[in-house]
């Protein structure tokens, strides 16, 4: 009986152990599964990130395909048609990042509680809401109505299929056994979806409701000149004083200054205004090589898995090398035989909140003076724990609610009882687009392609090398009249109403320019000459004047001097505004009664003089610096907070402070709602006397990249696979655009000479798994500003010559 | 000796084309196999498992510069690489300990009921002669 008793305790034990074992409990995966070395996570630490020398065979497949490894792990895939070639690059791409593209698609799709469960129900909600299926599927349906594009992405598919159907329990990506899931087959959808990521990650910002609030107590007149539609200091993207031969809609203006029921007093995100990209081409004129030239550096979130793939495509009729994002088949940035290309986000207004009002029983809305039916859609949300939850998304001709009254949103951007009207959610087909930039010879295949391509809305660089340079915007953006969409707008009325969009031919372009360059850096696409309304909230100058004073001032350059000005720290607003600022403190100090002044301000004041006006990583001063500026905005607008009071009010400008608070910029505004000019040396004493303080808190000795250097985290943000902040150079108000997590993604320099000449770089690696040296191998390199050089081979032969290993895929029968 | 080595090896093999827990196959067979004290069984068993997963891990981290194993550590806050091979065959030794146990108690229930019948059955025997020449 004992026997038994002991029998029966150990064998529940263990069976208990090894269920516990097998389940993941709270974010603790299965920790057997999950550490047992021969499946487990160990196993992804002896994955290879460049496969041996190998033949496959794939099924699906309709000739043999070569991918020819380099030793940094960069396909160079050789394929004898087009199917084949966007099969192996699926194939490929799904090697090294196969989680991060589904997460990625799933995370847009709104599909997130099936991996972690009902915690990211309400975020799922929301990526629903404002129609991200809705407009994937607007998009496939489109896209598949063009036989290649079908063609193209079924072969992709099939590609990442054919990785996945090979993948066994151990070779599974890391994430995966981390979460404890499986991958599931790779559809064209997942692809669709991913375009409309990067529509939400570049045209789905507004600002208009913070602006709505704002004038509901500074009243529109001040408000437009706080928030102008044009800065103080301009320099466009389009060389100013262009002449356009059009104009604009003529449309009409409703009347009159719509007050929209919803104000609000609470914190409002917003895109990140640090957040941004730089691109230039310079003509043969102003090289060494007499070869022209260009640069792309665009600036994201940055994060791991990285956001670029690199790689060559090769086929008959396209020879590319370049970046992608992993889930697209198609080169996004890079360059062919002929031409190189690179994008930075244009800021136009892509994304517009309507004030919608419902029926009694809100299932129509009022509109054009009459009563309009909602039209509805049901989202099926499934969760990991087993619990199914729909939802009805209700749409009025504008686009979707996104939430309705009694609702909570789940993001302050879009308040309740509103209409989104998102470029997004309009037909496009990026995958042709990209068919025919990939494969262009000059700017005329070029522009071809771009017209096509709805969004993101663009600002492309372009060079060949039959010697053109030109800069070449698009994408949908709606007919509007002045100022339409800068705040909420009346749903009811018809005048506010999408019209058509300004046609490709009308968006701002120029090529081989007077100047010599041609630039952008999400600053205003052109000045004020321009016939249409674009919107209103762009970068400031400071990227773009340091760039085009380089670009001015330059000549013999090389691709070095271009590498050199994508790494420019200098601090523009330093450069510019400094020494007024350090003048203007000195004699408030100087005149006052008594000296009061805490320890550490002549010191700081010591620092800031000798500062040599670039963001250096170990430097104590840009720290100082940009704390003063903080305070020095705080304080400004103190007085022009109504009754929000909040620390995330939005300032106007930085331009528009610093003028104003040196009374050149409109002072009798200050003047009618302060009572007074601004103090300017209090203000500014003050000021750094809270920035000193704010130092000594952090530790005196806190330099500069301490609170602004790079940390690159994962998807998941799970520390053990981020990468820790980095000691880099850098601040948003300089091309070297490093600001905490965001920074330049990709950073290429191509050269036009026969042969090309390219450099690149981008921040991570080849490989998406984390257990490889090869996942974030890239970084330091990045961080120093070391590029690679980039190889765009004309056979498989001679890539295998200089490559690692050459993988051979075959057909089977 | 033999039994931990043996142990080791079964698992293994049954690791390669099965789930992780088969390990508890493994280590519950000797249990059952072998003529042991349960407190031996399951020493053996915990050695077994703990000793091949340990050993794997640890070949593993070195051909991979600790990467992996240092990422681990902070996954569940351990203060060094190496605290997560341990974890590892610790993880593995504990299933490995009791599925053997469970095999040892077992056995002796069955042969408790053999004992009636014959004095020693002729399979132990054989595996017992096998233990002494190693």
């Amino acid at each position: 009986m004992k026997s038994v008793i002991q029998l029966t305790i150990s064998l529940l034990v263990t069976l208990i152990l090894i269920t516990a074992l097998n389940t993941r409990i709270g974010s603790i995966p299965p920790l057997g599964k999950f550490l047992n070395p021969i499946d487990g996570a160990w196993r992804n630490a002896i994955i290879s990130d460049i496969p041996d020398d190998k033949d496959i065979q794939l099924t699906g497949l309709q000739d043999e395909v070569r991918i020819i490894y380099n030793d940094r792990a960069v396909p160079h895939i050789f394929a004898k048609n087009d199917h084949d070639l966007y099969m192996a690059m699926g194939y490929a791409m799904a090697q090294h990042r196969l989680w991060q593209m589904e997460f990625s698609t799933m995370a847009a799709a709104g599909r997130v509680s099936e991996i972690v469960g009902s915690v990211a129900l309400d975020y799922d909600r929301h990526q629903r809401r404002i129609g991200m299926g809705w407009g994937a599927e607007v998009i496939q349906e489109y896209m598949l109505q063009d036989e290649w594009t079908k063609m193209a992405l079924e072969a992709y598919s099939k590609g990442v299929n054919a990785w996945i159907d090979q993948l066994k329990p151990g070779t599974l990506p890391l994430e995966y056994k981390l979460l404890n899931y499986k991958p599931e087959p790779w559809t064209i959808d997942k692809t669709a979806i991913f375009y409309m990521n990067m529509n939400q990650t570049l045209t789905s910002g507004t600002n208009s409701y913070e602006l709505s609030t704002i004038q509901s107590y500074l009243g529109r007149e001040i408000t437009e000149i706080l928030f102008p539609d044009f800065p103080p200091t301009l320099e466009p993207v389009i060389t100013a004083g262009t002449e356009w031969p059009f104009e604009g809609p003529n449309r009409e203006i409703p009347e009159g200054v719509f007050s929209p029921e919803f104000l609000s007093k609470e914190v409002i995100s917003e895109r990140d205004p640090g957040v941004g990209s730089n691109n230039w081409a310079v003509s043969g004129e102003k090289t060494a090589s007499g070869a022209a030239m260009m640069a792309t550096d665009p600036h994201l979130t940055l994060s791991l898995p990285a956001i670029w793939y690199e790689m060559q495509l090769h086929a008959p009729g396209i020879n590319t090398y370049g970046v992608t994002l992993p889930g697209v088949p198609g080169m996004i940035m890079g360059f062919n035989e002929h031409i190189a290309w690179g994008n930075t986000n244009t800021a136009w207004s892509g994304l517009d909140i309507f004030e919608i009002e419902l029926s009694d029983d809100k299932t129509s809305y009022w509109h054009n003076d009459e009563w309009k039916p909602l039209t509805h859609r049901i989202e099926t949300i499934h969760s990991r724990d087993g619990t199914t939850v729909t939802d009805t998304n209700w749409f009025t001709h504008h686009g979707p609610i996104a939430y309705m009254s009694g609702e909570e949103p789940f993001s302050n951007n879009i308040p309740v009882g509103h209409a989104v009207q998102w470029i997004a959610h309009y037909p496009t087909n990026p995958m042709d687009a990209f068919r025919i930039i990939n494969r262009s010879e000059n700017f005329d295949d070029f522009r071809e392609g771009l017209s096509r391509l709805g969004g993101p809305t663009q600002s492309y660089v372009f060079a060949s090398t039959n010697g053109d340079i030109a800069m070449q915007t698009n994408g949908l953006n709606p007919l509007r009249y002045k100022g339409m969409g800068k705040y909420i707008m009346d749903g009811r009325n018809p005048l506010n109403d999408w019209d058509g969009f300004i046609p490709f031919e009308q968006l701002p372009m120029e090529v081989n320019p007077q100047r010599n360059y041609v630039s952008s850096a999400n600053q205003h696409s052109t000045d004020e000459e321009y016939p249409h309304f674009m919107g209103w909230r762009f970068a400031s100058e400071s990227r773009a004047t340091i760039i085009n004073r380089t670009l001015e001032n330059s000549s013999n350059i090389t691709i070095q001097d271009m590498i050199n000005l994508q790494l420019n720290s200098d601090n523009y607003r330093a450069d510019k505004w400094l020494d007024r600022m350090l003048d203007s403190t000195n004699a408030h100090i100087r005149n006052m009664e008594e000296n009061t002044l805490p320890g550490g301000i002549s010191s700081a004041m010591n620092i800031l003089n000798q500062w040599n006006r670039k963001n250096e990583a170990h430097s104590t001063a840009p720290l100082l610096f940009s704390l003063w500026i903080d305070n020095v905005e705080k304080v400004l607008w103190y007085p022009f907070l109504g009754d929000i009071k909040s620390d995330i009010y939005r300032h106007p400008d930085l331009t528009v402070s610093l003028e104003t608070l040196f009374h050149n910029y409109h002072p009798e505004v200050y003047d009618s709602v302060a009572g007074s000019l601004p103090q300017t040396g209090r203000l500014l004493t003050n000021a750094l006397i809270t920035a000193v303080n704010q130092h000594e808190m952090m530790g005196s000795d806190t330099k500069w990249a301490d609170t602004n250097g790079s940390t690159i985290n994962h998807l998941l943000d799970i520390p053990a696979l981020n990468q820790p902040r980095l000691q880099n150079d850098g601040s948003n108000e300089s091309p070297n655009a490093v600001r905490k997590n965001h920074g330049p993604s990709w950073r290429m320099v191509v050269e036009m000479t026969d042969p090309i000449q390219a450099r690149g770089v981008y921040p991570g690696g080849q490989t998406g798994n984390p257990a490889s040296s090869g996942y974030n191998a890239f970084i330091p390199d990045w961080q120093h500003g070391h590029h690679y050089e980039l190889s765009l081979f004309s056979s498989w032969e001679q890539a295998a010559y200089y490559g690692k290993s050459v993988v051979h895929l075959k057909p089977s029968n | 000796m033999m039994k931990i080595l043996l142990t080791a090896v079964i698992a293994l093999l049954f690791q390669l084309v099965l789930p992780w827990w088969s390990v508890a196959v493994a280590a519950f067979l000797i249990g059952i196999g072998f003529n042991q004290t349960g407190f031996k069984s399951f020493l053996n068993g915990f050695l077994g498992i703990f000793g091949l997963w340990t050993l794997l891990a640890l070949g593993i981290s070195v051909f991979n510069s600790m990467i992996l194993a240092e990422r681990l550590a902070v996954l569940f806050t351990l203060p060094h690489g190496l605290l997560t091979i341990l974890v590892t065959g610790l993880i593995g030794g504990l299933v490995g300990g009791f599925s053997a146990l469970t095999g040892n108690r077992l056995r002796e229930i069955m042969f408790k009921k053999n004992d009636i019948v014959v004095e020693e059955p002729a399979s132990f025997k054989e595996i017992s002669e096998v233990e002494r020449i190693s």
